[in-house]
């Protein structure tokens, strides 16, 4: 309990300070989250869900934390991160502030919180914290509690985003600090909308950045969300993604480490209406002491609904990665198809992998599936290749390419796809951290 | 061009390679034939260098050099070629990849340039013709999704490619129809010159009929037993393998 207690210290001292910088529909939601994280607080690693990331040690430290706002200033030219082949409009949010500085789609809302609930106050109350006040997990809680400005994309019914929304969140801590990002993400009736999540982190001192994602994607919408993590050996990251799906919704979610310190990722998925389609596909290489832990729940509640999970993991020295996955079949969900896959190769002895899928179905009339493997490199095909004359670490490094290339075919953004493919090849020859495309890495 | 001297191997504790002898030289084809479980496919597997099975003894040179030291990268890249009995898939890497990763790397190792992307194709097309294997099988993945017949034709396909001072066979008759075996042997036959040798493993006489063996060799028990020209495996086909059994007092 003793992460928990600074937290509610900070709460009790600084609870004004905190409504001051920030907004009506942010703090309206506050008190409840508050009192909701004095009950369960920073869970221990006791409990079940959290039983291979200690996240109470990454919540211990002293972080500062920029209660008074004080902008960083950030400008494109310093912070500048880019796709080759891909236009984007770009965002930033610097430490824990939304930079918006250009807005070239004219029919997509893009605004911070402090902006969007003056201009559109019954889209704010509507959905802000909707889906997130539902979560019994403290972390959550902490995040809505703390949280002063939230990244508002709201995509009216029937509007498609032209070009893709590329949100680039940056760290650049001299000093131990937390950062508590929110964002918000409504997809109106038969809108599309494509984003780009570069989570990026320079900081050399212990950060924490907590992150709580919220979608909505209303009837007949397209949401494609990618997110490329590529963060410092220190950074802690604790993130968790909401996401509701009406009637024939599509949605994919695919969250790329390609570096990191130790991370946390929730995955909160509701299939509410009938025909929706998600397709959450996840990639980790970690090596050293990283740490990348996947939660993810998948909600059926909807008849008809395809859900559709593919998790794969390349891990090597100390490295420890985990994947559980629940999968829950309503009653009603009659006609569900569920599948989820967590493959894993480990190229280590000392390195640990955990995967744990778990499949509650209260429906007659499904197909649902999951599976989980961990190896290593297929020996077979490595002499395969050897014998054709192709060198050892050459032929490892195929094979490791070709288990990462069926998430890559599930990325429909192919400068992005392009773009990772080679990413994950410096990262898997190099163990290199730069992604080089942008002003950050170089 | 190859001399194997008195070769022992094991698998784990096992040992099943029990002393082995055999020389082929350039323009040969030699059939190693034997019982299930003789160590046929052990001797091609160790001749090419995979590292599941042990060398406990006996040498082996290969053009001049000691085969057994080299990796097995190097042992084709110095001209050695297994067709696998069990063509391995995999996934997510494209045969077009792979080939030029092969080919690129042997030359390499030669000191020559890389081939440009037309060159490289050109050539791909060429040697495809040879074993009639479809474009859109080269499109895909390495062997994944192939038929049988579709394997063995790609490994055919991969040995043109890779243009081999030896190859060795292992069981490509295997899982074959009469119409692929055609195509597979045409296609070695095609491949034959006064300057490579082949080594063939089978266990049936059916394939020498489309590919001609200037030497015929029993294994048994990790050993060559008996030696001769075509006319043994005929003879073989005739008395079949309890004829060696006895003849050895078994």
């Amino acid at each position: 309990m003793a992460a928990s207690e600074q937290y509610i210290q900070l709460l009790e001292n600084h609870l004004d300070l905190i409504k001051r910088g920030s907004v009506e529909p942010m703090n309206n939601a506050r008190a409840a989250a508050v009192a909701l994280f004095r009950k369960y607080g920073i869970p221990s690693q006791k409990e079940e869900m959290f039983r291979h990331i200690d996240i109470e040690k990454i919540y211990s430290p002293d972080y500062g934390i920029n209660l008074a706002r004080v902008a960083q200033s950030a400008t494109n030219e310093v912070y500048r991160c880019s796709v080759p082949g891909l236009k984007t409009q770009s965002i930033y949010v610097v430490g824990d502030i939304p930079q918006i500085c250009e807005q070239p789609d004219e029919d997509v809302v893009i605004m911070n919180m402090s902006k969007f609930e003056k201009h559109y106050p019954q889209i704010a109350e509507k959905y802000y914290n909707k889906q997130a006040s539902q979560s019994l997990d403290g972390t959550v809680a902490l995040n809505t509690a703390l949280a002063q400005d939230a990244l508002v994309v709201y995509v009216p019914d029937g509007v498609s985003m032209k070009t893709p929304l590329q949100i680039v969140n940056v760290l650049n801590a001299t000093a131990p600090v937390m950062v508590n990002r929110r964002l918000l993400i409504v997809a109106g009736k038969n809108s599309s909308a494509t984003i780009l999540i570069c989570e990026h982190n320079l900081s050399e001192t212990q950060t924490l950045a907590t992150q709580v994602t919220e979608i909505f994607a209303e009837e007949n919408s397209n949401v494609e969300y990618y997110e490329i993590e590529e963060t410092a050996s220190s950074s802690y990251r604790v993130a968790s993604l909401f996401a509701s799906q009406e009637a024939n919704a599509n949605l994919i979610v695919a969250p790329i480490t390609l570096h990191n310190g130790e991370t946390r990722s929730n995955y909160h998925i509701a299939m509410e209406g009938k025909g929706a389609n998600l397709n959450l596909t996840g990639l980790a290489i970690c090596d050293e002491n990283q740490v990348a832990d996947v939660y993810t729940n998948v909600h059926h509640t909807s008849s008809h609904c395809e859900s559709n999970q593919l998790f794969k993991n390349i891990v090597s020295d100390q490295a420890v990665v985990s994947m559980t996955g629940k999968v829950l079949v309503d009653e009603g969900a009659v006609k569900t198809i569920s599948q989820q896959s967590n493959k894993n190769i480990s190229m280590s002895q000392s390195a640990r992998i955990y995967t744990e899928p778990q499949l509650e179905i209260y429906a007659d009339d499904v197909k649902c599936g999951h599976g989980a493997t961990v190896g290593q490199l297929d020996e077979s095909a490595l002499f395969y290749l050897r014998q054709r004359g192709i060198p050892k670490e050459e032929a490892r490094m195929m094979l490791m390419l070709a288990f990462a290339d069926d998430i890559l075919q599930r990325i429909k953004l192919e400068p992005l796809r392009d773009r990772l493919r080679s990413l994950i090849e410096t990262r898997l020859r190099k163990g290199d951290t730069k992604c080089s495309g942008c002003t950050m890495c170089k | 061009m190859l001399q194997v001297k008195d070769l022992h191997a094991n698998i784990g504790e096992k040992e099943i390679l029990k002393g082995v002898n055999l020389t082929v030289k350039p323009g040969e084809v030699h059939a190693i034939m034997g019982p299930n479980g003789s160590g046929k496919s052990t001797l091609a597997s160790v001749l090419a260098g995979n590292p599941v099975f042990t060398v406990t003894g006996g040498s082996v040179t290969f053009c001049g050099k000691e085969l057994l030291e080299l990796s097995p990268e190097d042992r084709s890249h110095e001209g050695l070629f297994l067709s696998f009995q069990y063509p391995v898939e995999i996934p997510g890497v494209s045969m077009v990849n792979f080939m030029r990763a092969a080919v690129n790397e042997q030359r390499k190792y030669r000191g020559e340039e890389p081939l440009s992307a037309t060159d490289f194709l050109r050539i791909m097309r060429e040697k495809r013709e040879i074993v009639e294997l479809d474009n859109k099988l080269a499109s895909r993945s390495v062997n994944e999704g192939f038929s049988g017949g579709e394997k063995k034709r790609n490994e055919i396909f991969q040995m043109a490619m890779l243009q081999p001072k030896l190859s060795i066979l292992d069981e490509t008759d295997s899982g074959l129809d009469i119409d692929a075996l055609r195509v597979v042997a045409g296609g070695v036959n095609k491949l034959k010159t006064e300057q490579n040798a082949t080594i063939v493993i089978t266990h049936y006489q059916r394939l020498l009929d489309y590919i001609a063996p200037d030497y015929v060799h029993v294994l048994y028990k990790g050993r060559i037993v008996k030696s001769g020209g075509p006319e043994l495996a005929l003879e073989l086909e005739e008395k079949g393998y309890d004829w060696i059994k006895r003849e050895l007092g078994e």
